[in-house]
């Protein structure tokens, strides 16, 4: 028996499943493999769109794109939990391999096991945590989750080239039947076929045992009845993802919506048949909102600076606009919204074509007060100052008297409240 | 089978990974105002200790004495319902117990997640006692099968 890392250890404590094997541990490691890389991808995009640098810009069409991206990110995230899990079950009977450690290059190989299983824990845990909007710690979410992204995408790599030749050999058309990742204890040692046929009843019919126990294996097929106990074993954990991402996918996908059991959000449930994702009142802003000398100010890098009241605003050419808000944490809807497109504003001021928009709420304080539109997405026909919702006067909620309201950007970035418009 | 990729396979790893895992530490630490590096840390090192020393130990010891109870046609599935169940019901707990919700906000965390969990888990029940029910029925034709020749 050979693995990475030489001969098969033993395990002080009998795991009777032969599902803790190398190709089992393969087949999922290959699937946590794609469903993190692409969970790291959407991320590390959204962390860009969020606080672009320099050289990054994020582009207002297609204007669904981030409610795909971030959809993604977060129904992916919630498949891997079974998955990850079933992984760790897999391959438990290592961490409590006999002896633990066989010189400096093993206890390095097992050291970085701690970022991987670890990391990879913690991005799960936080990541629903933040989706139940539940923070039982003090440290700011986003950040710590990208930030621990990195190093477990660090230790995947460290992982996946410590394994590539084991992956590559077991998962080989016509490969030998796999090798158990620990060995039994001596005097618990399973037969592989035959001696263990009392156990079967009188026939064992297909794919037998996906849990802790023993199987009946079929007396002369032995290597087949692994197989098909290994694929009857993956076919649950593929059935337990998809049922976890259903349940996680109808904040989303409205379709699956009345199958979802805990999408924090129903799509048309929300003030004016739309979701919310801060209050008025939680943002503070409900006095100053309604505050009939309410204007909006757009000034900075302009020719003459402007102090709108709404009545001056509904005076402008009013334009509408089916857009999607997109949530970081996953749920998304679209709505038709009516207003004054941005770059009308910026021309009645002056602005020079090129310039930044720093969209300012009537929040005092809060990390999502503000928010910079590019220029290209202030140039977009459909980035509006929103005034109406469906038809309606735009909701408290929703950011009366006026709300920002743009193609394919992130849910934190559709300030509402707007008070001031600062070109640069 | 090359035995290369065994010798180059972590050098690659490695030369990827240890730059990756850097940048990431680098960046909890240097972003630490937001990050408290040394919570994050027992987070990370929690949820390992939690999985391997409490979560996955509690399930094998409930499935080694579930898997006793139950004959062999039906373990495999039963063991699978079991683990899919935990996993269903941990997923649904931070969502029914309403940690997150805001009472000025009526339009979060506006499922019955305790509802919705228990209907997953009857479904994956519903669906292990199916296919039990096609093995027995499969074995007892088979059966049927090999006593008309005798």
């Amino acid at each position: 028996v050979s693995t990475a890392t030489g001969p098969a250890p033993t395990s002080p404590i009998a795991f009777p499943s032969r599902l803790h094997d190398e190709r089992t541990a393969a087949s999922l490691g290959v699937a946590l493999g794609v469903g993190f890389a692409v969970c790291f991808a959407t991320g590390v995009l959204s962390h860009l769109i969020q606080g672009p640098p320099g050289w990054f810009s994020w582009p207002p069409r297609p204007a669904g794109l981030y409610r795909i991206t971030q959809g993604t990110h977060v129904v992916t995230g919630f498949a891997l939990i079974p998955v990850t899990l079933a992984k760790l079950w897999v391959t438990y009977p290592r961490l409590l391999q006999w002896p633990p450690v066989r010189g400096a290059a093993h206890a390095l190989e097992r050291l970085a096991l701690v970022p991987l299983v670890g990391g990879a824990l913690f991005l799960l845990v936080s990541g629903t945590l933040n989706v139940a909007r539940w923070y039982p710690w003090s440290f700011f979410f986003p950040r710590t989750h990208y930030w621990a992204a990195w190093v477990t995408a660090g230790a995947l790599a460290v992982h996946v080239g410590v394994t590539w030749a084991v992956v590559r050999r077991t998962l080989a058309r016509g490969a030998e039947p796999p090798a158990l990742l620990v060995e039994p204890p001596a005097h618990r040692a399973e037969p592989e076929a035959g001696a263990d046929a009392s156990s079967a009843g009188p026939v064992s019919a297909g794919p037998v045992s996906v849990g802790a126990a023993p199987a009946g294996a079929a007396p002369a097929r032995p290597a087949a009845a692994r197989a098909g106990e290994r694929r009857a074993f993956l076919g649950a954990v593929a059935a337990t993802a998809g049922l976890v991402a259903l349940g996680a996918a109808g904040g989303t996908v409205a379709w699956t919506s009345p199958l979802s059991a805990f999408a924090q959000r129903r799509p048309g449930q929300g003030p004016q048949g739309l979701p919310v994702n801060k209050s008025a009142v939680a943002a503070g802003v409900v006095d100053a909102a309604r505050d009939l000398g309410w204007r909006l100010v757009v000034e900075g890098d302009v020719e003459r600076t402007l102090h709108l009241s709404l009545a001056e605003l509904r005076a402008f050419d009013q334009h509408e606009a089916t857009l999607p808000i997109a949530c970081v944490e996953g749920w998304s809807q679209s709505a038709r919204w009516q207003g004054v497109r941005l770059r009308d504003l910026l021309a009645r001021a002056g602005a020079r074509p090129g310039a930044d928009v720093a969209v300012e709420s009537l929040q005092e304080g809060g990390l999502y007060r503000a928010s910079t539109v590019d220029a290209a997405q202030a140039g977009d026909p459909d980035t509006l100052i929103a005034l109406r919702l469906d038809g309606e006067e735009l909701g408290l909620d929703h950011g009366y008297p006026a709300r920002l309201i743009g193609p394919n950007r992130p849910g934190v970035q559709q300030t509402k409240w707007v008070g001031r418009l600062v070109v640069s | 089978v090359s035995v290369r990729p065994e010798r180059w396979g972590p050098v690659v790893g490695a030369a990827i990974g240890v730059p990756v895992m850097a940048f990431g530490a680098w960046g909890l630490v240097a972003d630490g105002d937001r990050t408290h590096p040394a919570e994050a840390a027992r987070w990370v090192v929690g949820a390992a200790v939690v999985h391997d020393a409490l979560w996955l130990p509690a399930l094998l010891v409930v499935g080694g004495l579930l898997s006793r109870a139950v004959p062999s046609p039906a373990r495999g599935p039963v063991m699978a319902a079991l683990g899919a169940s935990a996993v269903v019901v941990a997923v649904a707990w931070p969502f029914a117990a309403r940690y997150g919700a805001d009472p000025t906000n009526p339009s979060l965390l506006v499922r019955d997640a305790a509802a919705g969990a228990a209907a997953y888990v009857a479904a994956v029940w519903v669906v292990a006692l199916a296919v039990v029910a096609r093995r027995l029925w499969r074995s007892s034709a088979y059966s049927r099968g090999r006593g008309s020749r005798r």
